[in-house]
């Protein structure tokens, strides 16, 4: 009996401490599929600009970026696809969307080794700063990605925020790695800014 | 095997001097970093640089000064002296940067401190995840503390120097294996969007950690640079070790775990090349310590070698509050060249060591057991541990 006091002490101190980490982490995974709005830090970035529906064009970059990133010796990282306008989606024919496919770097990147005419290619190191994005994290199929949108912009008009800059697809799971679609990953995000009051 | 040169207190002396060689490395680079954030190539070739050793560094002089047998020593007491002199070290200084806070929190990694819910995340990974969000720089101290729990389970076992290399070749394989494939233990996780707590600990470094600890305990009862050192026999060698390191950092590419930092980061278990890596570490280090031996006789080095662990843990005021905002301000009125940004590293290095002297002489007046010193009595508080 006096040899098990002390682990029902520690188990008894442990036990609140435990509570509160459960209770933390459950409410992190349920806000992880909630809207939400934050400032997205700024870095340098290694983009290749294309031009032509994503369903083709995404397979493209994707390609681009990985040879790309072997050329240059980049460690890996995520791929996301930015649209400057954000009304391009709703505004422009799919085959003519321009997207800007790109990829994290580290600042030591400066040259592009031995990828030739890469101006040409589109492809460019770009800088870019903070920004106040609204993101939401959209589970399954391309194809349903304007339900996510539209649950997105509530969200935004809710907060008393409006869309003002690019829209942005970041592909955590996408074809390489999982081949059900209905399991892709993708973060969705809207630049936004706090709607002044009139 | 003879004894390393001892002075009062029985601190050795040149291991302090590396210390503060490698303390200097950690302003001088968080300061470059500063500077590489703002968009500098030039200051992210010498982060590189220094980054390749200057961590693995603290972890080899750990392992020089440690006691290779702990048989004798009961665990609970060995525990509670560890305990003092680094978690408590690491709370004290972690929570104290919670007050800048106060005023300003543009510069707290992944922490909104406009928010309750805020400081309650920061606390809590302070706490609970090991992971220090007021004062990254201490994340070292938690790391070390496990690397010397294992130290305790494994010494028994060092009774011999292929023991102890096939241990700590064992230790890396098995910290490199978990580093690529076991992100979950990753602290760095915490600061992801919805970034969940656990009691990370620093577990995920603290096997390569470990084997770093054990090429310094290896190095020790091989009697490296115990007693006296020939001088240009040892310029040779650092000059060797300097070359090595300098034509083989920037090899290191394409294999870290964080996209954004070409650079090898302890903190966040971002090795590299898993060969390129220690030979940089080891070599690195080997540098510095070389370089310690030479210059033990300088007073004001031993001073400031003897309190490492203030002035690294101070380290974190300029690291979360200042160095951005400054190196902000310098690059838009410089150049950036190389020369400049390795003078305006190596001045703002200076002053700000310079700046926590008052900081060490008042800790170590009135709050010794919370900065290292557990066996001091202090004005404030008893000794912590006999």
């Amino acid at each position: 009996m006096k040899k098990s006091l002390p682990f029902v002490k520690t188990l008894v101190c442990l036990l609140p401490i435990i509570a509160y980490l459960t209770h933390y982490n459950l409410r992190m995974e349920k806000e992880r599929y909630e809207p939400h709005i934050y400032t997205l830090t700024g870095g340098k970035v290694l983009v290749a600009q294309i031009t032509g529906d994503p369903d083709i064009t995404l397979d493209t970059a994707t390609t681009t970026l990985y040879s790309a990133g072997r050329k240059l010796k980049l460690s890996p990282s995520y791929m996301s696809g930015r649209h400057l306008n954000w009304k391009q989606r709703e505004t422009i024919p799919r085959k003519e969307w321009v997207v800007h496919y790109s990829r994290v770097v580290p600042e030591t990147a400066v040259g592009f080794a031995d990828i030739k005419n890469p101006a040409e290619k589109g492809i460019y190191y770009e800088r870019r700063k903070e920004t106040e994005i609204a993101e939401i994290l959209h589970l399954g199929r391309y194809e349903e990605i304007p339900h996510s949108l539209l649950n997105l912009r509530h969200f935004i008009e809710h907060q008393g925020y409006r869309i003002v800059g690019f829209y942005e697809e970041v592909y955590l799971v996408f074809e390489p790695i999982e081949p059900n679609p209905g399991k892709y990953e993708t973060l969705l995000r809207y630049e936004v800014t706090k709607r002044e009051l009139r | 095997m003879t004894t390393p040169s001892r002075y009062p207190g029985s601190r050795v002396s040149f291991i302090d001097i590396a210390r503060i060689y490698g303390i200097v490395l950690v302003y001088y680079g968080h300061f470059i970093e500063s500077y590489m954030k703002a968009g500098s190539p030039v200051a992210a070739i010498q982060y590189k640089f220094i980054y390749s050793f200057h961590m693995p560094l603290f972890f080899i002089l750990s392992g020089y000064i440690a006691r290779e047998q702990l048989n004798n020593i009961d665990f609970s007491l060995y525990l509670k002296r560890k305990a003092a002199s680094r978690l408590v070290p690491y709370l004290f200084l972690s929570l104290l940067l919670i007050i800048p806070t106060f005023w300003t929190t543009d510069n707290t990694v992944g922490l909104d401190l406009n928010t309750v819910d805020g400081y309650l995340k920061g606390i809590s990974v302070t706490l609970l995840a090991g992971f220090p969000c007021f004062n990254i720089p201490t994340w070292f101290l938690i790391c070390l503390f496990v690397v010397e729990m294992m130290h305790y389970s494994s010494s028994r076992f060092l009774t011999s120097d292929s023991r102890i290399l096939l241990t700590a070749g064992g230790y890396y394989l098995l910290g490199s294996i978990l580093a690529w494939n076991a992100g979950f233990l990753n602290p760095l996780n915490v600061f992801s969007q919805h970034g969940k707590i656990y009691p990370y600990f620093m577990i995920l470094e603290a096997f390569t950690g470990y084997s770093l600890y054990l090429v310094g305990v290896y190095l020790r009862r091989n009697g490296f640079l115990t007693g006296k050192v020939p001088v240009f026999r040892s310029l040779l060698g650092a000059l060797a070790c300097l070359l090595l390191v300098y034509f083989t950092y920037d090899l290191n590419k394409g294999m870290f775990t964080l996209p954004f930092y070409d650079a090898v980061i302890l903190a966040g278990s971002s090795h590299g090349n898993p060969i390129l890596f220690p030979f940089t570490a080891v070599l690195g280090s080997i540098l510095i310590m070389i370089l310690a031996k030479l210059t033990t006789d300088s007073r004001i080095l031993l001073f400031l070698g003897s309190n490492t662990l203030v002035i690294f843990g101070l380290n974190g005021v300029f690291y979360h509050f200042i160095n951005d905002r400054l190196a902000i301000w310098l690059l838009s009125r410089h150049s950036g060249d190389f020369m400049i940004i390795f003078v305006s590293g190596a001045v703002i290095t200076c002053l700000s060591i310079l700046l926590t002297v008052p900081f060490i002489l008042l800790f170590n007046h009135f709050i010794p057991q919370l900065v290292g010193k557990p066996k001091v009595d202090g004005p404030l508080i008893p000794r912590l541990v006999s």
